[in-house]
């Protein structure tokens, strides 16, 4: 069964499009009530947790702390995506969310007259004033997301559907989501419910590792997680049979592959590479 | 009766999306007609409007001013399908010569870079690394051009009602998500959106008419009052009033027609 | 007495043919292997099949060739897919063509009886087999 993840430059449109959504075709919403839960479980404020998924404005996080607070954000996404007929939106899943074929990615653009005029009487700002503040808005959140998730939440290209609310309606949104669930590429099937369930386990590894190894990627296969770590040949020995302890007290993680590497951009190719099979 | 343009990134299979959806609505489906028609109204190859249209600025800086001729020409013909209301049009940048047309559905096709690139190695045999040079090169010269002739990103989302990527869809699905939007009754035509296009099919009209001659005109015209707007000049403001007076006649629909010299063009002027 | 489901496996493997069969005669279904996609199809000809489970880079014909001959030939006939060279896109395109479920190598025997399990109800003759671990 079909997932959607929903996205708008207004917060509020892609919120209220997934409220009505789930409440019309029985979907489970998950949106930004989930922070509570987030917050409780690794004993961080729900605040922080929205400062590092709003990324505009002023610094309120470092960049560091803001790397840690998201990785809790998309383990707890993830964990509820793979339960099938979910409607997310606020959580940032439309970055993180990547090449699984039963999740419809769906962004909405604000009507912008309507954003306009609404910021403008809400910021109590002229109409030109709302107008570059809105600007300074955008050029954030494409800053924020590059550099958390390597994308710009503008690319077109990163959605399945990119809707304008101009003169298509929030209605004919629906039916559009609905319509389009219905498409048989977008159905679940077994290989594309395990990708998910990779990203899940890899995300959760991720938790894991991040505070204590900022500079990592993590990959998920079956129950075998490969993780590309920048380090030096000094560090090496220690960073690998760190990462394996600490990967190996996730559940079900089997088998950790460590590369080490000197840029993560090359993560893919030519790495050096140890291998541990389980219970050495 | 609606208006859907199709603006398509290089190799993301834009094409046979359009004639799906064409077909599926009994559309008239456009891109090299409006070149065939333009080319015989204003006599030139078709070669040149073709190359006009696709080739980026700075390749065509040799062509000199004939460059915004030939553009303005199959703007022209554009628009005169265009008010005949019921095409799909997947040619270049339809959707923002008739963005201010209510009954326009403008729908953008993309594709990921590497779905595009796996296409055009099959394609055309090549490499996956000659393939993605080509396909940037292509993007490139395409942005630039939109740019320079209309001031817009044609990658930004916010010029188009819908953008789909295929292939996350077939093309029958993609089609069929056009196609139900289009008969929307926001993108049926109305008096006052007829009107819109009638005016803009004469502004274009005007323009075509005045550009060989006359490179840096601007044209907007309402209800039959055309103004031309072109650069401050004296002698020149001169020329292009007695030249203009001639089109009352050649033109259909002119009530009034001046001359602004000097006085920049509003943005919805072409 | 409920219908005996009639099973094809197509893959150029033989090692994935002589795993499979048995693993799948099991759930009390008939079934016939094919290494060469080529014979695989005529035999469709020949005989209906309820489900076809195939591989997809083969010689001659490939899987979604396969998959698009199966359901000319019989429309009620479930197709699942099964490749060592899994992407997404390719796996999409497998599901828009009418592709029961697409399964990546490697795979248990019981990955592939749960999916036949659900192809069997969804046929309308739910499989007597309980799978265990």
């Amino acid at each position: 069964m079909t997932s959607i993840l929903l996205s708008s430059d207004d917060p509020q449109v892609a919120e209220d499009i997934a409220f009505r959504f789930a409440q019309g075709e029985g979907y489970k919403h998950v949106g930004l009530s989930l922070l509570s839960e987030i917050a409780k479980k690794h004993d961080v404020s729900e605040e922080k947790l929205q400062w590092a998924l709003d990324g505009t404005g002023a610094r309120k996080v470092s960049r560091k702390e803001r790397d840690v607070l998201l990785s809790y954000v998309q383990a707890a996404t993830l964990e509820t995506l793979v339960q099938d007929r979910v409607v997310s939106a606020g959580l940032a899943a439309h970055l993180y969310v990547k090449n699984v074929s039963h999740v419809l990615q769906l962004r909405v653009l604000a009507n912008p007259e309507k954003r306009l005029e609404e910021y403008g009487e809400q910021h109590k700002l002229s109409r030109r004033k709302a107008q570059k503040a809105l600007e300074k808005l955008r050029e954030e959140r494409i800053r924020w997301s590059t550099e958390s998730f390597g994308v710009s939440e503008y690319d077109p290209s990163i959605y399945d559907i990119v809707v304008q609310l101009k003169q298509i309606d929030t209605d004919r949104v629906l039916r559009i989501i609905r319509e389009t669930a219905a498409f048989r590429g977008f159905q679940t099937m077994t290989y594309s419910r395990r990708c998910l369930q990779n990203l899940q386990l890899a995300s959760e590894v991720h938790v894991a590792l991040l505070p204590s190894y900022p500079a990592i990627r993590v990959k998920a296969d079956g129950d075998r997680v490969i993780v590309h770590v920048k380090c030096s040949k000094r560090q090496k020995p220690q960073t690998v049979s760190g990462i394996k302890e600490l990967a190996r007290g996730v559940e079900t993680v089997g088998l950790v592959e460590v590369h080490t590497v000197s840029d993560l951009r090359d993560a893919d190719i030519g790495a050096e590479h140890t291998q541990s099979p389980n219970g050495e | 009766m609606t208006v859907i343009t199709i603006s398509r990134g290089s190799k993301s299979m834009g094409m046979a999306v359009a004639e799906h959806v064409a077909e599926t609505l009994g559309y008239e489906c456009l891109s090299r007609a409006v070149l065939l028609e333009a080319s015989e109204q204003f006599d030139v190859p078709e070669i040149k409007l073709a190359k006009a249209m696709h080739d980026a600025p700075s390749i065509l800086e040799r062509l000199g001013h004939r460059k915004h001729s030939y553009v303005a020409w199959v703007q022209s013909a554009l628009t005169r399908h265009a008010a005949r209301d019921n095409i799909v049009y997947h040619g270049l940048a339809g959707h923002v010569l008739l963005k201010n047309v209510a009954h326009v559905l403008k729908v953008r096709i993309v594709a990921s870079l590497e779905h595009r690139v796996a296409f055009v190695m099959r394609q055309e045999n090549m490499s996956a690394v000659d393939a993605e040079h080509d396909i940037h090169k292509m993007d490139k010269g395409r942005q630039k051009w939109t740019k320079s002739l209309y001031g817009v990103d044609p990658t930004d989302a916010t010029l188009y009602d819908l953008v789909l990527n295929i292939p996350r869809f077939d093309v029958k699905d993609a089609a069929d998500l056009i196609c139900q939007c289009a008969k929307l009754p926001q993108f049926a035509s109305t008096p006052d959106s007829k009107r819109d296009m009638a005016d803009l099919v004469q502004a274009c009209a005007v323009k075509a008419a005045l550009v060989d001659e006359y490179p840096d005109v601007a044209v907007t015209s309402k209800s039959g009052n055309v103004l031309v707007y072109c650069a401050a000049g004296d002698r020149h403001g001169r020329k292009v009033r007695s030249r203009v007076e001639s089109l009352r006649q050649s033109i259909e629909g002119i009530n009034n027609i001046e001359v602004h010299v000097g006085a920049s063009p509003p943005e919805r002027a072409v | 007495m409920s219908k005996v489901l009639e099973i094809m496996i197509i893959d150029d493997e033989e090692i994935v043919c002589r795993r499979l069969k048995p693993a799948v005669e099991k759930m009390g279904c008939r079934v016939e292997t094919f290494l060469n996609p080529v014979e695989a199809l005529a035999r469709m000809g020949e005989k209906e099949f309820d489900i076809v489970v195939t591989d997809v880079r083969m010689d001659e014909i490939d899987g979604i060739q396969v998959l698009e001959e199966a359901r000319k030939k019989a429309e009620h006939t479930e197709v699942i897919i099964i490749t060592g060279h899994a992407m997404m896109a390719l796996a999409r395109e497998a599901m828009q063509k009418g592709a029961f479920d697409f399964l990546s190598k490697p795979f248990t025997p019981n990955d592939l009886r749960e999916i036949i399990m659900r192809a069997a109800v969804k046929l309308g003759h739910p499989l007597d087999y309980e799978i265990k671990a």
